[in-house]
Formats: C-alpha cells, sequence, structure tokens
C-alpha cells in the first residue's frame, strides 16, 4: 500500500493525498473502505450524476400521489 | 471567479477517479478559479440553489457524491437539495458542475451524464471539472453559461426569467442542427416576440454555442474567459 495522509484539518474535510503510482487494484481498495479516490493533484474530489430517466420521476410523483 | 481554460477530448486520467464514466464519450475539462470566500455559507447557498432550480428544476433529482455513504466527506444533507455540500469554495464550482451536467442532458439530449469536479492541492481554490460531453459545442456553451448564471446569483443580481429563451432556443435549435439562424423566422416559428428571440441568439452567441471548430482544434481548444 502507498503512504497514504490522511488529515482532517478545518472544515471537516477528510482528505486523502494518494501517490500517482496507485493501482487499480489499491484505488479500489478506498473505494470500498468509504473514500473518495485522490491522484496526488488533487485535495478533493466530487462527483455527480443526472440521467434523463423520465419513468423514475414519474414513479416518484405517482407514489407521493397515493 | 474566472475561467482559465476549456478543452474537449478523452482525458482517460480521471475515468479512474470515478467509475460511472462511460468509456469512449469525450468530455471537457474546464479549469476554473473560484473566490475563496462567500457562496458556500449554508444560508446563501441554499439561496443559490433554489434560484438555479427555478431554470433547471431537474437538478433536484441528480446523484451527487455516490460511492461516499460509508464515510461521507459532506457535511450534512439538506433536505430537497440533491447537492452535498461540503462547506467550503469547492461547492462552488461543484454546482458549477451540476448546472452544467443539466444542461448537458436537457440541450444535448444524453440519457445520462456524469461529471467530477476537483480541486487542486495549489492554489486550493483552483479546480478541474470534468463531464461527459457527446456535442462540443453544447460542452463548451453549458460551461461558460453556467459560470455566468452561478456568477450573477452570487453577485445578488438574480436571474431574468427571460434566461429561459436560452435554454429554450438551444434545445430547439439542437433538434433540428439545420435549421437557418433567422430571428424572425425562428420568432414566428416558437410564437415568441422577436425581442426575446434576439436576445436568446445573442447569449448562444456569446457562450460559444455557435463554435465551429475542426476535429483538431476541439481536442486543443482553449478558451480564457
Amino acid at each position: 500500500m502507498p503512504e497514504v495522509t490522511a488529515t482532517k484539518p478545518r472544515n471537516r474535510i477528510q482528505r486523502l493525498y494518494v501517490d500517482d503510482s496507485v493501482s487499480e487494484s489499491e484505488l479500489k481498495e478506498f473505494e470500498t473502505g468509504g473514500y473518495n479516490r485522490l491522484t496526488g493533484k488533487y485535495r478533493i474530489v466530487l462527483n455527480c450524476r443526472a440521467e434523463s430517466d423520465d419513468s423514475r420521476l414519474k414513479r416518484k410523483i405517482e407514489i407521493g400521489r397515493i | 471567479m474566472n475561467v482559465l481554460t476549456i478543452l474537449y477530448g478523452q482525458f482517460p486520467e480521471v475515468l479512474k477517479l470515478y467509475s460511472r464514466f462511460q468509456p469512449g464519450i469525450a468530455q471537457v475539462k474546464m479549469v476554473i478559479d473560484i473566490e475563496p470566500s462567500g457562496g458556500f455559507e449554508r444560508a446563501k447557498f441554499l439561496k443559490v440553489f433554489g434560484e438555479l432550480s427555478k431554470f433547471f428544476p431537474t437538478i433536484a433529482h441528480h446523484s451527487c457524491c455516490e460511492e461516499w455513504q460509508s464515510l461521507p466527506l459532506y457535511i450534512e444533507e439538506e433536505s430537497g437539495v440533491s447537492l452535498k455540500r461540503v462547506g467550503e469554495c469547492a461547492d462552488v464550482a461543484h454546482l458549477i458542475e451540476h448546472v452544467i451536467i443539466d444542461m448537458q442532458v436537457r440541450i444535448a439530449g444524453m440519457t445520462k451524464c456524469s461529471g467530477l469536479t476537483c480541486g487542486w492541492k495549489e492554489p486550493e481554490n483552483r479546480f478541474d471539472i470534468f463531464f461527459e460531453c457527446t456535442n462540443a459545442r453544447v460542452g463548451h456553451f453549458a460551461a461558460q453559461y453556467a459560470v455566468y448564471l452561478v456568477k450573477k446569483i452570487l453577485r445578488k443580481k438574480g436571474i431574468s426569467k427571460r434566461h429561459r429563451y436560452v435554454i429554450e432556443m438551444a434545445e430547439y435549435l439542437m433538434t433540428d442542427p439545420g435549421t437557418d439562424i433567422n430571428p424572425d423566422e425562428l420568432a414566428g416559428r416558437l410564437g415568441w416576440r422577436k425581442g426575446n428571440t434576439m436576445m436568446a441568439l445573442s447569449m448562444l452567441d456569446r457562450f460559444g454555442f455557435f463554435f465551429s471548430g475542426d476535429k483538431s482544434q476541439e481536442n486543443q481548444e482553449e478558451n480564457r474567459a
């Protein structure tokens, strides 16, 4: 496992600095450990996803009406 | 808030940062500096989010910070707010990313679109925003227009209701890319006033919607705003 620095500075952000040489399998360990995976360049990574799944939204509305 | 670079192409190095990125789909990388003070305090952030939700109602249905459930890095979840707040200027960059993603789905007709906001170690207020993109000019426009809207709200100027015409015009033009850009004709077809039509076209032009670089230029496109 490469050296990992985990600190909790201001704003309560857990920062993980992972060396760029980290392998895919090692990154997977971070992921399953609940950490997001960061490379050496970044201090924080936030992800986002949108889907145009209208049926999912409609279902929610229908459930709401019931 | 200052956009340093907008690039369109393949960025394989970020695929490993988020498993939802779809292999083979191009991305846009925008590098942006966020003012380190202001915009991410809870009350102000919620106000900005609420304002944007009027224009982008589906933003509330986005998935955010997936794979963080077992050790959340964010401060808290807010009711009705899809975006997870961490309490620093990363929140503003992340909000811009959500707006871009929403526009990608709506204007480019993507069935799904993923994005990533990556905060630099140094300087701490610099961010790389990556998002999937199937149409370079839509991505180019969405990035710049999202920055414009968020900046406007943060400066307490609010967004005019007329801005909805900008998004609707972009959607309309994407459904028929061969449409002649004639304000009179478009106003007639859409049933809009000519002033609103002109405003929408002008904003689209200002924020790069009519950008037309060839493939080699797209991969190296660099815009400084």
